[in-house]
């Protein structure tokens, strides 16, 4: 059967992306701290996030900051004036039973909308950019389906986000989790959104197949897991074509989407706006300030390694994919200046090494001390390719120098290897005997000298020396004339 | 809504329900009834002509909101946590989501 | 104090009297040097938060709630040297014109017993009639400061809109609403805003005012001040005697050196059911929050879902006419009836507010009745929501607008008190003060 290929399918995908701004200090309207993952539950929360009546909110000055960061980087357009609303439901873990957010109908104006964010597979248009307030967090004994009740922990309620919106431009699931990856890598370029935190960068998703409905989904809690249930909606729509349109929620244990019923006030969240909160001014002194700061981005950080370190563009555009690599990358090539040996290093084998073990870059143990000096030992010409990756793989779970590893193979030069076959000569004079009259013998010293060397040695250059080292032997040997 | 159309009781059951109220049928009946007067008095409001006028979005003077500086503040959790009825060590119990 | 606000326990005019926490605060009194309040004995609606002392809002489902923290007025009259000697009776969570729909039962006029207060800051009201507090705080949404001052002979000020801080007042209508005094005399009233305008870092909406000080605008010279009096605020359902009163008042004024001229307020019929339906609209979301989970009424029956134990507990803890705003608010703003309903009303609010932008410009203060009727009887206007209603006509344009306006009494029928009602422009409570103080000199009626 052929393949069906995803263009055929119609596949249109948008994403909502909700990212926490983790470089705020505060909540988004109180003054308690923002590293609720730090805490015991319900330990950062007061009167405001836990909507207790009477309280009002204050909103944080420096999230219009951040937000609009976002906006340039998604190249968005930002109007002079922005606004608040209230999106109504009730739900346990929002403690108010609405939630402060930006609205783009009724007279509601989000900070930004109308951008858009190149990717490799064409251009992806971002609708708006809205802040808003995170809800608690709901924990069950078992699983939400049998628990009997759920336990609310509020620390996280209130927290900072913002929500940004794409246009069904996603053509794959593949594309989906690009899109993902280069926005969290511009999220930490900016500095407002740490994506290595749990739960800091989350994404819905919307798919629908050419003539089928739109369908959504919601709970999922990394960027493998948009892929997968992406997949999984995929195959269910080919097989039930029409369908409805409908919320489903991603069963990550079951790994399946299941239809979803849990906020049946989805049909109407009565938007209004926020009486407590005033419409905020954005200057335009301010963007031109903010633009002026604007750090570089992950495109322009991977146009700049092509052109001044001559790493390929591939291997560019995956070192700059995570800020944490392309940061490390700059500071071994700051020690020791071999781009191409470390880009390549970084591209390949170190992203092979983490998928295998499972890891995050930001847990690699070494430092970037650790791969300069090997790096310059390879440069050098002292190792060759295949040891200094054999080096690498050693060094990178225990995260530590290679310099015992190189020791080791320095013991392989030329002086160090005539020590082994002075050694290996002195415990084998039978057999050192034997081989000036039976060649075959010389077989035996060298195996011999290889075992000492735990096989790291050149086998041509230790039969050369066995071989001078017998002839001069037997030259001394011989009874003077 | 055209028209004077009355709220039924069966509308009054549907915004209840949104509200997380519950009615019993005889509140529902009289609701129906109250309600649906007061919304004749509202649609007053379709004598007057407001187009192109702009809803009010808020009171607040412009310019006042000075924004409140990103400052974290030592919490005191405990008293907050204490008004609630049912908790589970330092968790609030909720009954069950499905 | 104490001995006799249980002496006129039959008034029902306190939810808690806060007896014990009072003797506490007076002994740990550390008032700042140039308190303004010292030992005034001040009694607080029931929706304005107060550390340790419960905080009903006239509902079931709060009867047990006592807040963390004190609302940014409380703080400052506190720090003025003034004691909070209770909490008071009110409609539940402000919805009402007659301090009936309370869970505590209804309050009772003090001037006859068998009528209304008024409402919502019925209690507030009552008690200062009474001699049972020297001076009262109460809120004001669509009148509920102004009706219950002017039925109970009283002077009851709505500042503008972000001149009270409204941290701490429990929300019903918060694009609407302040907190003010309630008090027996325009000087009292004057002297106690001067006390709660700073600007409160928590509420986003104060403004604050600067350093004028409104107490010294009492007394002053009216002459040549420009009054309007808007023929609308004496419509058909406007009591005679009300009306006659009134303009014997004005008269007076003019004799005064005021000038005054009849005007129209074109939008006045439309704002009365505009203001319903914003009012509901927020207070169905502002009242979202009272499930019963974080505090509160909560059945502990065993729910069978999140969803059960919410309905089971509003549907317990709330009264019917809150019940029916939330109702009629949820349905205001629902995707389909959003823009007949809230959104028009919000239009309609941009017109009234420009009406009485440009009145402004031709006037310094706009004159005529605060209620269109005289106290009326206990139960008389309880099943009948749209009749209650009506009772705000006069006074919801000022929180449609954000405008200041007073209610000061100025005569009486069959021993009844009527008040006159005074609006001015945003943050000229200066104006409303001068007026307000002549009204008081010229008018017959003395509180008792």
């Amino acid at each position: 059967m052929r393949q069906e290929l995803d263009s055929d399918l119609g596949i249109k995908i948008g994403l909502e992306v909700h990212c926490q701004i983790t470089s705020l200090r505060t909540k988004l309207f109180c003054s308690c701290p923002s590293n609720y993952r730090d805490y015991e539950p319900n330990s950062v929360i007061c009167e405001i996030c836990m909507g207790l009546p009477g309280s009002l909110p204050r909103l944080n000055a420096k999230v219009i900051e951040s937000a609009l960061k976002i906006a340039l980087a998604l190249n968005c357009e930002i109007p002079p004036v922005t606004n608040f609303f209230r999106k109504n439901y009730f739900y346990p873990d929002t403690p108010k039973n609405f939630q402060i957010t930006q609205y783009d109908k009724a007279g509601g104006v989000p900070i930004a909308h109308n951008g858009f964010l190149d990717s490799w597979q064409g251009r992806v248009r971002i609708r708006r950019i809205q802040i808003e307030e995170d809800p608690g967090k709901l924990s069950y004994d078992g699983n939400i389906v049998t628990s009997p009740y759920a336990l609310v922990d509020y620390n996280r309620a209130g927290i900072a986000l913002t929500e940004i919106v794409t246009e069904p431009d996603l053509k794959n699931p593949r594309h989906a989790r690009e899109f993902l990856f280069k926005l969290r890598s511009i999220l930490e370029h900016i500095g407002v959104s740490d994506g290595s935190l749990e739960g800091a960068i989350r994404a819905d998703a919307n798919i629908s197949l050419a003539g089928g409905k739109r369908v959504e989904i919601k709970n999922v809690s990394s960027f493998k897991e948009v892929d997968r249930a992406l997949n999984f909606e995929i195959t269910r729509q080919k097989r039930l074509p029409g369908g409805v349109m409908e919320t489903r929620h991603w069963d990550e244990v079951r790994r399946v989407t299941v239809t979803l019923r849990v906020k049946e006030e989805e049909e109407g969240y009565r938007y209004f706006p926020e009486p407590d909160l005033s419409p905020v001014t954005v200057s335009r002194d301010l963007i031109d300030r903010l633009k002026a700061i604007m750090p570089e981005l992950p495109d322009q950080r991977r146009a700049r390694f092509v052109n001044e370190f001559k790493v390929s563009d591939e291997v560019a555009k995956i070192i700059t994919s995570e800020k944490a690599m392309a940061d490390f990358f700059e500071e071994v090539i700051l020690l020791q200046y071999s781009p191409k040996i470390i880009g390549g290093w970084l591209a390949v084998d170190i992203p092979g090494y983490l998928k295998r073990r499972g890891l995050d870059f930001k847990e690699i143990g070494i430092n970037p001390s650790h791969l300069a000096e090997l790096a310059k030992e390879l440069a050098d010409g002292k190792i060759n390719d295949n040891v200094a990756k054999s080096i690498l793989m050693k060094i990178l779970p225990v995260g530590e120098s290679p310099r015992k590893y190189l020791e080791i193979e320095n013991e392989m030069d030329e002086p160090s290897l005539r020590e082994i076959v002075t050694r290996v000569f002195a415990r084998n004079s039978g057999a050192v005997e034997e081989a000036r009259h039976d060649p075959r013998v010389i077989d035996f010293l060298i195996g011999q000298g290889m075992k000492e060397t735990r096989g790291r040695a050149d086998h041509a250059l230790l039969r050369k020396l066995i071989s001078e080292k017998l002839s001069q032997e037997s030259r001394s040997n011989q009874p003077k004339p | 809504m055209g028209g004077n159309e009355k709220l039924k009781p069966e509308k009054v059951r549907r915004y209840a329900n949104l509200s997380k109220i519950e009615l019993s049928p005889a509140e529902e009946e009289s609701l129906s009834n109250e309600l649906s007067m007061v919304l004749d008095y509202f649609r007053l409001l379709g004598e007057l002509d407001t187009s192109g006028v702009d809803p009010t979005l808020s009171l607040a003077v412009e310019g006042n909101d000075d924004l409140r500086e990103d400052k974290p503040v030592k919490c005191d959790p405990e008293d907050i946590l204490a008004l609630a009825p049912s908790r589970k060590g330092r968790f609030v119990k909720s009954p069950g989501i499905l | 104090m104490f001995d006799e606000i249980r002496n006129k326990v039959a008034l029902n005019a306190y939810i808690t009297v806060s007896k014990d926490q009072a003797r506490v605060q007076a002994e740990k009194a550390d008032p700042k040097r140039d308190a303004r309040l010292t030992s005034v004995a001040i009694a607080v609606k029931d929706n304005i938060s107060t550390a340790g002392i419960r905080t009903t809002c006239g509902s079931k489902l709060l009867e047990d709630y006592v807040p963390t923290y004190d609302a940014g007025v409380v703080s400052q009259i506190v720090d003025e040297g003034a004691i909070v000697v209770g909490k008071t009776n009110m409609d539940e969570f402000g919805m009402g014109s007659s301090t009936e729909f309370s869970a505590f039962g209804p309050t009772r006029n003090p001037y006859d017993e068998s009528r209304v207060p008024g409402g919502s800051s019925g209690g507030s009201a009552a008690a200062v009639a009474a001699g049972i507090a020297d001076v009262a705080l109460g809120s004001d949404t669509g009148g509920s400061i102004r009706c219950p001052a002017s039925f109970c002979g009283l002077v009851g000020l709505k500042p503008t809109y972000g001149l009270v801080s409204r941290f701490g007042l429990v929300a019903y209508g918060n694009s609407l609403e302040q907190i003010g005094p309630i008090t027996k005399t325009v000087r009292e009233t004057a002297l106690l805003l001067d006390c709660i305008t700073q600007k409160d870092p928590r509420d986003a909406t104060s403004v604050g005012k600067g350093k004028a000080q409104y107490i010294e605008e009492l007394d002053a010279d009216i002459d040549g001040i420009r009054i309007g009096i808007p023929s609308d605020f004496f419509g058909p359902g406007t009591d005679g005697r009300v009306t006659k009163s009134v303009w014997k008042t004005i008269h007076a004024l003019e004799e005064e050196g005021a000038l005054v001229e009849e005007t129209q307020v074109k939008s006045l019929k439309y704002s009365l059911p505009a203001y319903y339906i914003i009012a509901m609209s927020e207070a169905s979301s502002n009242l979202a929050r009272f499930d019963g989970l974080r505090y509160g009424l909560q059945d502990k029956k065993g729910a069978r879902d999140w969803s059960s134990l919410f309905i089971r507990d509003r549907s317990d803890g709330f009264g019917s006419e809150v019940k029916r705003r939330i109702i009629m608010g949820t349905f205001a703003l629902s995707a389909g009836y959003i823009d007949e309903f809230y959104l028009k009303a919000q239009r309609v609010r941009t017109i009234i507010r420009s009406e009485f932008e440009k009145l402004f410009k031709r006037f310094d203060a706009l004159i005529g009745p605060t209620m269109p009727t005289l106290p009326f009887k206990v139960g008389e206007k309880t099943s009948d929501p749209l009749a209650m209603y009506m009772t705000d006509i006069d006074t919801v344009p000022a929180n449609m607008a954000g405008l200041p306006a007073i209610s000061v009494p100025c005569g009486s029928a069959d021993s009844l008190p009527i008040g006159l009602q005074i609006m001015a422009p945003p943050f000229r409570e200066d104006i409303i003060f001068k007026i307000g103080s002549m009204v008081e000199k010229i008018s017959s009626w003395r509180s008792s």
